[in-house]
């Protein structure tokens, strides 16, 4: 109880930190935010309206508080990209949704993937399969997304014509055409990660494989396989947990660029849209939403590690 | 070091051998290549690979092995400067907060657990939103980006070899905080520091080609990896060798390295 | 012990470690058997093969080590030409293991029930509800609360976790119980606790048990017939008391006169680092026993008329170690007279010193009294901050040490025994101020040095682990420059002069100057640390657990350096170990810390056989116990 009670606190205080740098890191922004809202042409009564409205001439701190009470209730004011005219909430959410469920299915790729291949990996070992298996990890972790999705495209979208290229479709039209077309940059955000996860489940495992703990199992008379599932999978995959949140956070990053690659109309695209047209609004809340989404994730990994370690739970 | 001893002999000698390759087209492209990067040629458009053209030609006729010679030089360049800046910032960080301990370090350490819980390119993008696009200012990004790795990294090796009774007997023998840190306990930190200097190196090297991916890193007509994709993306159909080339060049580069670091950090 | 049925029958074992071609052999034509019934030792140093040995008997070897050689038997079957299948049945329910560190040994994430009653399910069928029981009535026979099957390794002692390890390589009925260093993890009262419930499983169910240990206490103390192992090989076997009564191997005598043999049969008799030096406290009182010395220098006789005789014969392991009653004073003030320069003094003068010492040896103890404290400490209390959240300028901490008062006089050994987290470490990192939180008056050679810098006669610390205390990036040579550099204003030529004498009186040669401490084997960093704690001649020093974490016949030579060096240099030890009888042998007086607080102090001899304070009882029972 307490440990939770630790953890939940510091969960609000990283989402605070967080909240403090996305908005100052806006802040030393050269230039009037005024004038790149409404462009060169607007008046200096507007400008000054604008101001006022904006509540631009407060002082820093108050300013901030404004931001984030208006950010909890979801609305980060208006796009300057789309000169006022969408709300930034709105923009966002269509392309949350995309990016979503763009990284779950990598997630649940990841997930489906790399335990069973990590557990198979560890199972048999030797010096050639060794050195195999690594070279292979090392391989595909060395590939870039975006390059990987460049590559799928090629492969699958431009030789074996399986999808074509650009063909995205709402899932709100057709959901099955929508996963259909979806699999492929799940697959090109995934097949990296994928990599890791082995990479990292495997050594986890052959560690806790030579604890003593599992040469006392052995010695009670139980097979290596059942030591395995047993004893050993449980300590093992304590940090893999860890390992799949970064690697959920990760995924967000390779979200962006893969995003471009198909064609996604995702959080990632508008992102760097929004970065090109200086539409600042949109990007503190896309990092705003992506930040916390980490953070939160983060929290219920320790929730999980009490659940599962009675180190944790017990002090 | 030995490198005969380890478990993956066979594995870090094929990332010595492709680390090597990579570095001597790398270092022969600041002094050589076999046509001028940026020259275009309208007559030799989207050409395949040829003799002449080892990979084949851009949309602008341009040379592609003679490009990706020289922007692996660029992506190279900007890589190490970032782990050059991150590597010695994080380095003074983490000797402090981890030798020093107390709230100082509690309070960098929050900030380096939501730093480090941010996928790097996402800080890099806020970071490139706010002061622009530009060699300049991504190898500033992500330098700042990388110091919390490092800091985490040196003061973990820090926190561990201070309990150390090396580190009492220096004190007992009247060495003063700062030459403990830096005389006694930076040289044993190695161990760990150069393997993800190398990981830094290669993360680098991907960060980059991310940025410049996007637009958003070295600008036209300046040629690095990253660069080259994002202008290969849109011939994918009509000269899918534009791509190939600088995507395999960074897939060797980040092999490579990881190779060595993976056999490095399996010696005893 | 029912018949001389054999139960276990190793022959010519011999295992291999392939390396790049080149076979290393660990275990070398090791031939033993095991009766029905009877508790076999087997002792030897770390790496003599012994638990590669018994691994190979469970079939637990690692997968690099290869048997070259040689068959085990068990029951008439052979166990390495056995289908791994029908092992796995034999793991656990006829051969069963317990393993050194409990804390490891189980898994972190199950309950100790669940792990025990695992033992059981693999070798039987039965309800669950019986499994329970049997489980519940199996931790009841080791000592254990019913509470602790629902408890999880992390929250038992290590005498607890140790129990509950038995119970669950009891549970199913073995004939025979590997037991590998089953007491080394633990404090000296659970050892001997431990020792006597495998002693009594021994006896009640007619158990036969192989119990490693290199402590040859242990093996003496419950052990029927006992091997001798080095590098691989079996030096000697026999019946346990003659084994240990009349050692023929060469190797086998080293051993047993190294070994920290603390009391003799007649539970009083301590055989010195010297060969002769006794504590025998006779119990018939008021009878004066024994002029025991056979160099005919005079005794040290209690005034009261009391029965402790302590002396020493000088022949033995240690040539040159006299008593320590040194006369002559040094405060040790002058950094400058270092060793070097006293190394270097006049034979003579040295000659004189001896002579004052054999004439002081026979003085009465009392007399010391009046020699100079180099040590004052009063009222010391000692505090860590507490862990947690720290907030700047507010701080909650933890006592550790508790009004502490003791002096130390010039030239004196004084021991500090007690348990691990008794607060003996907390104690001596407090004299040499690497503690910050300590109020009350530390004065070393009368400079007050609580809270504030030392500057003059920085007292200098020998550690435990020597392979800790050497910076593993740096030469010795660096090494022992180092605090020249920092308290000394010697050139660079008169700086490298000074190591290289100090080199060699630790009994090392120049060419070790240019080695990294990897290079050095244990006992070389060990006498490198101690030349970098003597090299700027600090008058006091701290030994923790100086010989420790090295081999018995390591052991030795260590501290009959430190006490040549003492002598040599007018030194003056704190000796901190949980180990009592080298505490014994090393230390002319003896404090014992008990939860942050003084016991008692005393002369170690009167400290041997008055023990006044509860604890102190405790310890030496329970160091009894091992050879009752």
């Amino acid at each position: 109880m307490k440990y939770t009670v630790k953890k939940f606190i510091s969960l609000v205080v990283s989402l605070l930190f967080t909240s403090i740098l996305t908005f100052a890191a806006f802040q030393v922004i050269p230039g009037d935010s005024a004038l790149s809202a409404l462009g060169i042409d607007a008046t200096e009564e507007q400008l000054e309206e604008y101001r006022e409205e904006m509540g631009l001439n407060k002082s820093l701190p108050v300013r901030y508080l404004n931001w984030l009470k208006n950010a909890l209730r979801g609305d980060f004011g208006y796009s300057s990209q789309y000169r006022m005219q969408i709300k930034v909430s709105a923009l966002i959410g269509d392309r949350l949704i995309v990016t979503a469920w763009l990284a779950v299915l990598s997630f649940l790729l990841i997930v489906a993937v790399s335990i069973p291949l990590g557990i198979l990996s560890a199972l048999k070992k030797n010096y050639i399969l060794d050195s195999l298996i690594t070279l292979v990890n090392q391989v595909f972790m060395s590939v870039p997304s975006f390059f990987l999705g460049m590559m799928i495209t090629l492969v699958f979208g431009i030789i074996l014509k399986w999808f074509t290229p650009g063909s995205y479709v709402n899932p709100w039209e057709n959901f099955r055409l929508f996963l259909r077309f979806m699999i492929f940059p799940a697959a090109a955000v995934a097949i990296p990660r994928i990599a890791m996860v082995v990479k990292f489940l495997r050594s986890s495992l052959l560690r806790e494989m030579e604890l003593d703990y599992a040469r006392t199992a052995k010695s009670k008379g139980m097979s290596n396989i059942r030591v395995l599932f047993r004893h050993v999978l449980k300590n093992a995959l304590i940090p893999v947990i860890t390992f799949l949140a970064m690697i959920l956070a990760d995924i967000l990053a390779g979200a962006i660029l893969v995003e471009q690659v198909f064609n996604l109309p995702g959080l990632g695209r508008l992102l760097v849209s929004s970065i090109a047209n200086r539409d600042y609004a949109v990007v503190q809340a896309i990092i705003l939403y992506s930040a916390s989404v980490v953070i939160i994730i983060n929290f219920f990994v320790d929730l999980i590690y009490q659940w599962i370690d009675p180190r944790v739970r017990t002090g | 070091m030995q490198p005969g001893k380890n478990k993956h002999d066979f594995n870090y000698i094929l990332g010595l051998s492709i680390t090597s390759l990579v570095l001597l087209v790398v270092l022969t492209g600041f002094f050589y290549t076999p046509y001028d990067p940026n020259k275009m040629d309208a007559a030799l458009r989207n050409s395949p690979p040829s003799l002449l053209h080892l990979f084949g030609t851009d949309n602008f006729g341009r040379d592609i092995l003679s490009r990706v010679m020289k922007g692996a030089g660029t992506t190279y360049i900007i890589a190490v400067s970032i782990v050059f800046v991150g590597a010695s910032l994080g380095t003074i960080v983490g000797a402090l907060t981890g030798y020093f301990g107390g709230w100082f370090d509690e309070a960098i350490m929050r900030l380096n657990d939501v730093l480090t819980s941010f996928p790097s390119i996402l800080l890099a993008l806020v970071f490139v939103s706010v002061f622009g696009p530009g060699s300049y200012n991504i190898i500033l990004a992500l330098g700042i980006i990388f110091v919390p790795s490092y800091a985490r990294v040196v003061r973990s090796e820090f926190i561990v070899l201070k309990e150390r009774d090396f580190v009492k007997n220096a004190k007992l023998m009247g060495a003063g905080n700062f030459r403990i840190m830096f005389v006694h306990i930076l040289p044993n930190t190695g161990r760990v520091l150069i393997p993800s200097l190398l990981i830094g190196f290669n993360n680098a090297v991907l960060a980059e080609a991310g940025l410049s991916f996007l637009g958003l890193g070295v600008q036209p007509p300046q040629a690095s990896l990253g660069r080259m994709l994002s202008e290969a993306q849109g011939y994918l159909l009509d000269s899918p060798w534009y791509a190939i080339a600088p995507g395999v060049m960074i897939i060797l580069t980040v092999l490579g390295f990881s190779l060595i670091s993976g056999g490095l950090a399996n010696e005893k | 012990m029912k018949s001389n049925e054999i139960l276990l029958n190793i022959e010519n074992l011999t295992i291999g470690f392939a390396r790049r071609r080149k076979i290393n052999t660990v275990v070398d034509h090791v031939t033993l058997e095991v009766n029905k019934g009877e508790i076999l030792g087997i002792a030897g140093e770390s790496g003599s093969g012994k638990t590669m040995t018994v691994l190979a008997v469970m079939g637990l070897l690692p997968v690099s080590a290869k048997i070259l050689s040689g068959g085990i038997h068990f029951l008439g079957k052979n166990l390495l030409t056995m289908e791994e299948k029908e092992l796995r049945r034999l793991r656990g329910a006829e051969i069963s293991m317990v393993f050194q560190d409990s804390m490891t040994s189980f898994n972190p994430l199950l309950t100790i029930g669940a792990q025990v009653e695992e033992m059981l399910r693999l070798h039987s069928s039965l309800a669950k509800e019986e499994y329970r029981i049997l489980t519940l009535k199996a931790l009841e026979e080791v000592g254990l609360a019913p509470e602790v099957y629902h408890m999880y390794p992390h929250q038992l002692s290590g005498g607890m976790r140790q129990r509950a390890m038995i119970a669950m390589a009891m549970i199913a009925g073995p004939k025979l119980v590997i037991a590998d260093e089953p007491t080394t993890a633990l404090d000296v009262t659970t050892q001997g606790k431990i020792l006597e419930l495998l002693k009594e499983m021994n006896v009640k169910h007619g158990t036969g048990i192989i119990l490693i240990s290199h402590d040859l206490r242990v093996i003496q103390s419950v052990c029927d017939r006992a091997v001798i192992m080095k590098d691989g090989r079996i030096v000697e076997s026999g019946a346990a008391k003659v084994l240990f009564a009349h050692p023929e191997n060469e190797y086998t005598r080293q051993l047993v006169e190294s070994a920290p043999v603390l009391f003799s049969e007649t539970g009083a008799l301590l055989k010195g680092l010297d060969g002769e030096t006794f504590f025998d406290c006779n119990k018939d009182e008021g009878e004066i026993n024994g002029n025991v010395v056979q160099d005919g220098t005079e005794l040290d006789m209690d005034p009261n008329g009391t029965n402790i005789n302590k002396d020493r014969n000088e022949t033995a392991v240690c040539s040159e170690w006299n008593g320590s009653n040194l006369k002559e004073d040094r405060t040790g003030t002058d950094l400058n007279t270092g060793p070097g320069k006293d190394h270097g003094e006049d034979q003579a003068k040295n000659q004189t010193r001896d002579q004052t010492r054999v004439q002081n040896k026979g003085k009465n103890k009392n007399q010391d009294k009046d020699q100079e404290e180099i040590l004052i400490i009063k009222n010391l209390n000692v505090f860590y901050p507490e862990k947690g959240i720290v907030l700047p300028g507010k701080r909650s901490r933890k006592q550790v040490i508790r009004n502490v008062t003791i002096s130390v006089r010039q030239g004196e050994t004084l021991g500090i025994i007690g348990e691990s987290g008794s607060g003996k470490s907390t104690l001596a990192k407090a004299i040499v101020g690497l503690d910050t939180e300590v109020e009350g008056v530390i004065k070393i050679n009368g400079i007050a040095a609580a809270g504030s810098e030392m500057s003059v006669s920085r007292p200098q610390m020998v550690f435990q682990d020597p392979y800790g205390s050497l910076n593993p990036m740096k030469k010795i040579a660096w090494i022992l420059e180092e605090p020249l550099k920092l308290q000394t204003n010697l050139g660079k030529k008169e700086r490298m002069q000074r190591v290289n004498e100090m080199i060699r009186q630790v009994g090392l040669s120049p060419e070790h100057l240019e080695r990294y401490p990897h290079q050095l084997s244990g006992g070389q960093r060990q006498r490198a640390a101690i030349a970098a704690a003597l090299i700027v001649n600090p008058g006091l020093v701290i030994l923790d657990e100086p010989v420790s974490s090295l081999d018995v016949t390591i052991q030795a030579q260590i501290l009959c350096l430190l006490k040549e060096l003492q002598k040599k240099y007018n030194l003056t030890y704190i000796f901190i170990s949980h180990d009592l009888s080298v505490t014994f042998r090393f230390c002319d007086r003896i404090c014992v810390i008990y939860r942050g607080e003084i016991a008692e102090v005393k002369e170690a001899g009167e400290l041997l056989c008055r023990p006044q304070h509860e604890y102190t009882k405790e310890l030496i029972r329970s160091a009894m116990l091992l050879t009752a």
